[in-house]
């Protein structure tokens, strides 16, 4: 993997931005989230969460056990605001229910 | 782990802990807020600082809003903090070296009533006389600034072309990066648990990252504010308030102003990354917890159809919630509260807009702590506005 590898394309960050952002001191993955945009975009982490965990592993010296996850959201895919828009209130399951945050 | 935990899982995973143990000001909150104040006490020479945050930050309120920057506002206490932030943001990427990806496209404000259309009309003539150059505007006006917008019921518009919107989580790090070269200390995972007082005075502030003595302090803790103030024995009336966001994929440029329908809190924006980011005003509740609802994806869905009908086949990515620190009135908390300790300043329920005020709150907390004559007068914002009655709801919240 080269400095120059694209680790996530969404929002067009690469492994080097990203390892520029741990040595400058955002050492847990929702800092690097919230600095550098990975994990951002139209695929929501699901394709570069994992390798940019390994780097801040890496680069920490910490077991990737101890690394944070991001939180992930609802919707599970994107969906339009016509089909959101339609959806009978009788199918929509309790604000609780359909929590994905820890509470 | 829990988006309400006082420190991660992993503390080597957070900033390095407090180099020493006494500092002139120790700032609890390091979101816009903190940050701002720490960064404008570093321009009047005042750089041994620290500021503590429980979490890893961009955690809280800075990072889960809508990222609008607005002076219409009917009150002068929060237009006056506005107008002079959105001047500030102008400057602050060469002040920084951080882009906030500023857009001074407006916001525009729908009503459905006449009746709320009279008082939009003099809360505009009170901004023009605050030197904000809010319009009112027709519906035909309305449609030509938001292309494809449908304004069946409607019956007005207000409009100022100077409000704008920006991408809020580089405030906090053109901020931190500043101050920090100043010389001021950033430390996450630090979670204040306890003042020590002495006489009239806080003399330590107590972590889990160690006892940090202090000339000063500043409750810039956001929806936790409440709390923290309450170990001293200042109650502040200030909710956290829950609200829920949500953010779609990226289009191609369309949508220039925040646009506002005042009927239901509903906004909607699009910020230069091409996202649409918007919330409502109708599910709002004293709660910290942070999680989504579908029903809220829904009825969002619903305002956009029926105001934006061409967005329909658009995508929503993700959706969150954060809290305000809501006050009574909707305006902000700064001072020293005659009841609490004399070196205790509250900097805090900024009730849904700290983050679009936050240069100027800055700017004033930092006169404050360095013996100036403050830009603003303090006694508008002090807490005790609230025992002596004086109080005048700022109606203008969405979301």
């Amino acid at each position: 993997m080269s400095v120059k590898t694209m680790l996530c394309r969404c929002e067009d960050v690469t492994v080097e931005d990203c390892r520029e952002a741990i040595h400058a001191g955002y050492r847990c993955f929702e800092d690097l989230k919230r600095f550098c945009g990975v994990g951002t975009g139209p695929c929501q982490g699901k394709s570069c969460v994992r390798e940019a965990m390994k780097l801040v592993a890496q680069d920490t010296g910490v077991d990737i056990s101890e690394v944070d996850v991001m939180t992930f959201r609802p919707p599970v895919r994107p969906i339009s605001f016509a089909t959101l828009a339609a959806a009978d209130a009788a199918d929509a399951p309790s604000p609780a229910g359909s929590s994905l945050e820890p509470k | 782990m829990t988006e309400e935990a006082g420190a991660g899982p992993n503390l080597s995973l957070g900033s390095a802990g407090p180099r020493k143990d006494h500092y002139h000001v120790v700032v609890v909150g390091g979101g816009a807020i903190g940050l701002s104040i720490a960064y404008h006490l570093g321009k009047l020479g005042i750089t041994d600082v620290l500021v503590l945050d429980k979490d890893s930050l961009v955690k809280g309120a800075t990072g889960r809003n809508g990222g609008g920057v607005r002076a219409q506002w009917t009150s002068a206490e929060n237009i006056e903090l506005a107008k002079r932030s959105i001047a500030a943001f102008r400057h602050f990427a060469q002040e920084t070296g951080h882009n906030l990806f500023l857009r001074q496209g407006g916001y525009l404000f729908l009503t459905r009533a006449e009746a709320q259309l009279q008082a939009l009309r003099k809360a505009a003539a009170f901004q023009n006389e605050h030197g904000v150059r809010t319009k009112v505007i027709g519906l035909e006006e309305a449609a030509r600034i938001v292309p494809g917008l449908n304004t069946d019921g409607c019956v007005g518009a207000t409009f100022n072309p100077d409000d704008a919107v920006l991408f809020p989580w580089p405030i906090v790090w053109g901020y931190k990066q500043a101050a920090e070269k100043m010389g001021a200390e950033v430390v996450t995972f630090a979670n204040a648990q306890a003042f020590e007082v002495k006489g009239d005075r806080v003399t330590h502030v107590r972590t889990n990252r160690g006892t940090i003595g202090c000339d000063w302090v500043v409750n810039a803790a956001g929806a936790w504010s409440r709390e923290l103030a309450h170990l001293v024995g200042v109650e502040l009336p200030v909710k956290p308030e829950r609200h829920e966001i949500l953010v779609s994929e990226p289009l191609k440029p369309f949508l220039n102003p925040m646009l506002v329908d005042l009927s239901t809190g509903y906004y909607i924006n699009q910020d230069m990354r091409g996202e649409l980011v918007g919330g409502l005003g109708t599910h709002s509740e004293e709660s910290m917890d942070w999680g989504s609802s579908l029903e809220f994806a829904r009825e969002f869905a619903k305002n956009t159809v029926r105001l934006l009908p061409r967005l329909g086949p658009v995508k929503v990515l993700r959706q969150w919630a954060g809290s305000y620190d809501k006050t009574p009135d909707a305006k902000p908390i700064l001072g020293i509260a005659e009841t609490g300790p004399r070196n205790l300043v509250q900097a805090n329920g900024f009730s849904g807009h700290g983050m679009m005020i936050s240069p100027m709150t800055g700017v004033l907390i930092a006169q404050l702590i360095a013996g100036q004559k403050t830009d603003l007068d303090l006694s508008r914002y002090a807490l005790e506005r609230f025992e002596r009655g004086e109080i005048e709801a700022d109606p203008m919240v969405i979301g």
